[in-house]
């Protein structure tokens, strides 16, 4: 796929499909469940092009855009949510690209791509729940204190995207990037409840000075840069949520397809037809909203404000791959409660974009904001 | 923190049911740490089990004469709705090898089974294991194909059960087979578990209730007297059938103790732990009063419920519609509630998302949503003009 642009979507997707059903299942779901990082799993997806698809050819990447991301992201989750995660290990390299400078870009996008080097971000938390993450100023210095959850692989980062408040001036961000240091302690969960391929972790920071020379842009440009990291933190959800769906509509219909029950085959039971008819209504919709919403947006540039539509796609996503879940475990009866069954992943990872990303009444509350112009 | 509809459901409380009640929350504070980290294990909690019954816990509304109690559904709900306010898969456990599995074997049973048994059940020595799902017979019970195949005095049992609740473990099953080639034609044998061709598979890996162990039954050639014969031959689905709606209400009771688990924490969480400004969400507020009206209603249905069970007015379709709100309300908590707990929730083993894994198997065991629907219908005489009554 690398350096090939002009791959059609059903290419993308396509390749995508053969790499997961192909290298997913090479991979030991105990020790992943046990909190065992897949590092083959994400070379192996380097090696193709499919993490930080978006850096350009010129850092190793393959330079597509947002929608081809989104295309591969679903298909990952699509397979295995758990270890569909690992693609989050290029989560918000984006901002490198687009913000780092020259010398930042050399030596960290190739690194990323090629699967050598993991970025993590710690950026503060909009759903307000808790923590902090601030800098201030100290003579030529900036100091970092931050204390953080839901920082994706903080435990296996080689480097740490920063974005930081102003101690003193409010809503003023500033972000930097630098290597891991002593002073970054992390706080892993062994075994999490979802996105187990991934560390999913607590970042405590105290008095960690850094210089100008680790700045992303320039002080005071992390407002940006953290839209940004919101914006792909919802294509990643609205995608993932998208390959959650999807499953359990295949899923789903294929077990009531060969289920019998009361004499009948439970695809003849309308109001199981009714529950198939409700995931396939949020599929349909969904597909339709969110290629068509990447295919009209070209640029990150729309990505660095927030964003109606994509606020109002990610709500509905995230809700829909939570219905769907529930929906084909319920279809499937005792068999959906049971590991054997494929089910239990979905509904496990469905809470994964509520918790990672927010609730969709949240998302929903930000774009009626925007509507009604409400500030607040 | 007291949540509304408290006073509502005690108002209505006898004094023994207040009295019960304050004797089990002594011994469940004292035995609350064992049974939170007891159903963090995949194995049965035999210790802990057996500390139920020796305080008086078990077959609690068996006779005296027999071990038990000798006291009525609302205890029993109260019971398990207490237990499921620490663990739905303990509360499962008590449920299903403590009270309705026997349960049975007292109402269809000789008086030689019952006191053979039910005696041991009490004491926590006998687990009994109630098995009539297979794998091509699920919702519907009447297609069974485990056979029991006359043999003079004794029947010749082949078939394979799976989901079988405690199957692993147990010491004592009751297995209901077709006994005649009409369809529903069927009869309930106690096997014990050391019968020649009996045997079981390894516990299933499950999503939740970890540590109550389920597997398969697997019957070759098993060989029984008809003085094992629970109740009549022939008798059909109503023997099985006949703790069912105990088993719906007890299941609904375990569905809302841990909807108001999860309740509870949401509301401490929201209010001593996260910042001021998720309280300033109006939605945040909204959703838990929200969650907590409806759960206030539901409960106030399975009080309403169990009190009616004693006096014999209920009917099956009251407790399906007990427990398609019951179990459809926890599960919809859970799902709604596990974010406001945030990074707790990433756990396995945070009490959350036990209980988010847990809640799924309320709206499939003892019934599916879909089958108590169907039972609503009925009553409301809609399947009628099909023939299906």
């Amino acid at each position: 796929m690398k350096g090939v642009s002009h791959f059609r979507e059903s290419d993308i997707r396509a390749a995508a499909r053969e790499f997961v059903r192909k290298e997913f299942q090479k991979v030991d779901l105990e020790l992943i469940e046990k909190g065992k990082f897949p590092f083959e799993l994400l070379k192996k997806a380097c090696e193709l092009g499919m993490v930080g698809i978006t850096i350009d050819e010129e850092y190793g990447g393959s330079g597509f855009g947002i929608l081809e991301q989104a295309l591969i992201a679903e298909e990952f989750w699509k397979e295995d949510p758990d270890l569909g995660s690992v693609l989050l290990s290029a989560y918000g390299v984006e901002v490198v690209q687009k913000f780092g400078n020259y010398e930042q870009k050399r030596y960290y996008l190739p690194k990323v791509v090629s699967g050598n080097l993991i970025i993590a971000v710690i950026m503060p938390d909009l759903q307000q729940r808790k923590g902090f993450v601030r800098y201030g100023p100290l003579g030529n210095k900036f100091i970092i204190n931050a204390n953080c959850e839901f920082v994706i692989n903080a435990s296996h980062a080689d480097a740490f995207l920063i974005v930081a408040e102003h101690t003193d001036v409010s809503s003023c961000h500033t972000t930097f990037l630098l290597p891991k240091q002593d002073l970054i302690k992390v706080q892993s969960c062994e075994q999490k409840l979802c996105a187990r391929a991934i560390g999913i972790d607590v970042v405590s920071i105290k008095e960690l000075p850094v210089t100008a020379e680790h700045l992303i842009g320039k002080e005071g440009e992390g407002s940006l840069h953290l839209e940004l990291l919101i914006n792909l933190r919802k294509l990643y959800t609205t995608a993932f949520a998208l390959g959650v769906t999807s499953a359990c509509l295949d899923y789903a219909a294929r077990y009531v397809r060969l289920r019998e029950q009361f004499n009948m085959l439970l695809s003849r039971f309308s109001l199981v037809q009714e529950y198939i008819g409700e995931i396939m209504a949020g599929f349909q919709l969904l597909n339709m909203a969110f290629y068509g919403f990447l295919r009209s947006t070209n640029s990150f540039e729309e990505f660095l404000t927030p964003c109606e539509q994509l606020l109002l796609i990610n709500a509905f996503a995230k809700e829909m791959a939570m219905r769907s879940a529930a929906i084909a475990l319920q279809l499937h009866g005792g068999y959906g409660f049971i590991l054997d069954f494929p089910i239990e992943k979905y509904y496990r990872n469905a809470q994964f974009l509520f918790l990672w990303d927010g609730h969709p009444k949240e998302d929903k509350i930000k774009a009626a904001k925007l509507k009604l112009g409400v500030t607040d | 923190m007291r949540l509304p509809g408290v006073s509502l459901i005690e108002g209505t409380f006898e004094p023994h049911h207040m009295r019960f009640k304050y004797e089990l929350n002594d011994f469940l504070k004292e035995n609350s740490v064992q049974i939170e980290a007891a159903q963090k294990l995949d194995t049965f909690p035999r210790s802990l089990y057996k500390k139920f019954a020796e305080a008086g816990f078990l077959g609690l509304n068996f006779p005296v004469s027999l071990g038990g109690r000798g006291l009525d559904t609302t205890c029993c709900v109260i019971l398990i709705e207490e237990v499921a306010k620490i663990s739905s898969s303990i509360a499962g456990i008590i449920t299903t090898a403590g009270i309705t599995g026997p349960y049975l074997i007292l109402r269809e049973g000789s008086e030689e089974q019952r006191k053979k048994y039910l005696p041991l059940v009490c004491k926590g020595e006998l687990i009994v294991s109630f098995a009539i799902t297979e794998p091509n017979a699920g919702s519907d019970v009447t297609y069974l194909s485990t056979y029991a195949a006359k043999d003079g005095d004794f029947y010749i049992i082949n078939g394979t059960k799976t989901f079988i609740t405690h199957a692993p473990i147990a010491d004592l099953f009751l297995i209901t087979a077709r006994t005649g080639e009409r369809r529903g034609q069927c009869t309930v044998f106690i096997v014990e578990k050391n019968t020649p061709g009996l045997s079981v598979s390894e516990k299933m890996k499950k999503l939740g209730w970890w540590c109550q162990e389920t597997g398969e039954v697997y019957l070759s050639e098993v060989k029984v007297h008809k003085s094992q014969i629970l109740g009549a031959k022939d008798a059909g689905l109503r023997v099985p059938m006949v703790s069912i709606n105990l088993t719906r209400i007890l299941l609904s009771a375990t569905a809302l103790g841990l909807s108001e688990r999860i309740l509870r924490n949401a509301l401490i969480n929201v209010v001593q732990s996260s910042p001021k400004s998720v309280l300033r969400k109006q939605f945040v507020r909204a959703s838990l009063s929200r969650l907590i009206s409806e759960w206030v209603a539901v409960r106030a249905l399975l009080y309403k419920i169990a009190h009616a069970v004693d006096k014999g007015t209920v009917t099956r379709a009251e407790t399906s519609i007990l427990k398609l709100l019951a179990t459809e309300l926890a599960k919809k908590i859970t799902q709604e509630c596990l974010w406001m707990f945030g990074y707790a929730s990433v756990d396995k083993f945070s009490d959350f998302s036990i209980c988010y894994l847990d809640a799924p198997v309320f709206t499939i065991a003892d019934g599916t949503s879909e089958i108590q629907l169907e039972n609503v219908a009925r009553e409301l005489g809609l399947l009628e003009k099909l023939g299906q009554t």
